[in-house]
């Protein structure tokens, strides 16, 4: 991870502390543990395994009943190792055993609407956009080559939330999204994905 | 109350910092001896491999350092590598031969380190390949070594390298030069080990099926 990435992400983790934001009306954080699985492109050039190590966190305030607005930010880590074999390349060949590694880090504007705020319980449908920190490291035996940069995210999302009592606005949270992510790195396009998530959902104030 | 809530934030903060260093899994931590190594194998195309039917090697193995012969030595993994080369070799139907004999071929081995870091093409190797084998050792006094092909070995370097380079002596009058036809270059962990060179040396020939004397290319 390089450096500017770790300050950049300790801000922005440490400003879901912040004090400021705490004292507006109705703002909750929700954490969730996600697991994602490439598709497409993504999974047929790159990674095909799917992603268990991964999470996302929101801060979201809530603008009327059902609807609320925020940051979102993420992260994923992609990896799959390939059986030895030959590459050809411009005037000879390679024998390597090929691996993948990928990060990614989406940071998104946020909104999140709530279909049943006071069920017991709340389905929701939401959206983010922003950008994407991406690395990629491709190994050839051991010997890796980088490529990394922000690319844009587009998230669209659906789930659920289960408060723990009636009317609370702490609660256990399901969901899915399909993660749209635009990559370039030779033939691949994307690093397009599936995320299922589950966590908390609590209040700040 | 407001208290616990801005503690619970700040903690949450910090364990998405922590997720972020701690959930990446690292490919290096993965691999074995056998898959760090990667087997780079260039020639020139241009050659017709089945126009040479003998061969020389030389009978010992040259440690380059950061461009620079250090000295040529003869362990058991030397000669487990010069005996492996002779053996595939022999499979592709060449006749092993003294180099007093006129070989078509010529074969040395070296055992290359950089302490250069970056993306390179091992330049500083060929560069200098008249001080690490002299063309006198072929019969080829006064000659220079020309290697129309540039590496394909643009990955970092972390260690040793081991290079099998093939010359040709057939055509060595025109120009006063020898010619590189064929490179097979070893990187990774535990190259220099006498129990693998056999295996290691193979993968390098079985990416090459046009070295042959009896093949079309």
């Amino acid at each position: 991870m390089k450096p500017f990435k770790i300050f950049f992400f300790t801000l922005l983790c440490a400003g879901f502390g912040l004090p400021a934001l705490a004292q507006q009306q109705k703002l909750t954080m929700n954490i969730n543990y996600a697991v994602h699985m490439p598709t497409g492109n993504f999974k047929s050039n790159l990674v095909s395994k799917t992603s268990f190590r991964g999470w996302n966190a929101n801060l979201l305030y809530g603008i009327t009943d059902q609807l609320s607005l925020g940051l979102e930010a993420g992260f994923s880590d992609y990896y799959q190792k390939y059986p030895r074999q030959v590459y050809t390349t411009k005037g000879g060949a390679v024998s390597a055993v090929l691996s993948n590694s990928i990060q990614t880090v989406p940071v998104m504007i946020k909104g999140r609407f709530n279909l049943a705020p006071s069920g017991i319980v709340q389905p929701y449908v939401g959206a983010g956009v922003g950008g994407n920190f991406v690395s990629y490291t491709r190994y050839l035996g051991e010997f890796g080559s980088s490529k990394s940069g922000v690319y844009f995210v587009a998230s669209p999302e659906a789930g659920i939330a289960i408060p723990f009592r009636e009317h609370g606005a702490s609660a256990f949270t399901l969901g899915g999204r399909y993660n749209f992510m635009p990559f370039s790195y030779g033939d691949n396009k994307n690093l397009n994905n599936w995320g299922l998530y589950a966590g908390i959902r609590f209040p700040l104030k | 109350m407001k208290k616990n809530k801005i503690y619970l934030a700040l903690t949450a903060g910090l364990l998405c910092i922590g997720f972020l260093g701690s959930c990446t899994k690292d490919p290096l931590k993965n691999m074995t001896n056998d898959e760090s190594r990667i087997y780079i194998t260039n020639y020139d195309s241009s050659v017709l491999f089945n126009s040479f039917h003998t061969y020389s090697i030389s009978d010992s193995v040259a440690v380059v350092r950061n461009g620079a012969l250090r000295k040529r030595t003869l362990t058991a993994t030397d000669a487990a590598f010069i005996q492996a080369v002779k053996d595939n070799m022999q499979m592709r139907g060449y006749q092993l031969v003294a180099n007093d004999e006129h070989p078509d071929l010529g074969i040395n081995i070296s055992s290359v380190f950089n302490n250069q870091t970056g993306v390179i093409s091992y330049p500083s190797y060929w560069g200098y390949y008249n001080s690490y084998w002299d063309p006198y050792y072929w019969g080829y006094g006064g000659y220079d070594y020309y290697f129309p092909y540039v590496s394909y070995a643009v990955y970092q370097i972390r260690e040793g390298a081991l290079s099998v380079d093939m010359v040709d002596l057939k055509d060595a009058g025109k120009d006063k030069k020898i010619e590189g036809v064929w490179n097979g270059l070893i990187r990774g962990e535990a190259v220099f080990n006498a129990s693998t060179a056999a295996s290691q040396v193979k993968a390098l020939f079985d990416q090459s099926p046009y070295l042959s004397s009896n093949s079309n290319h």
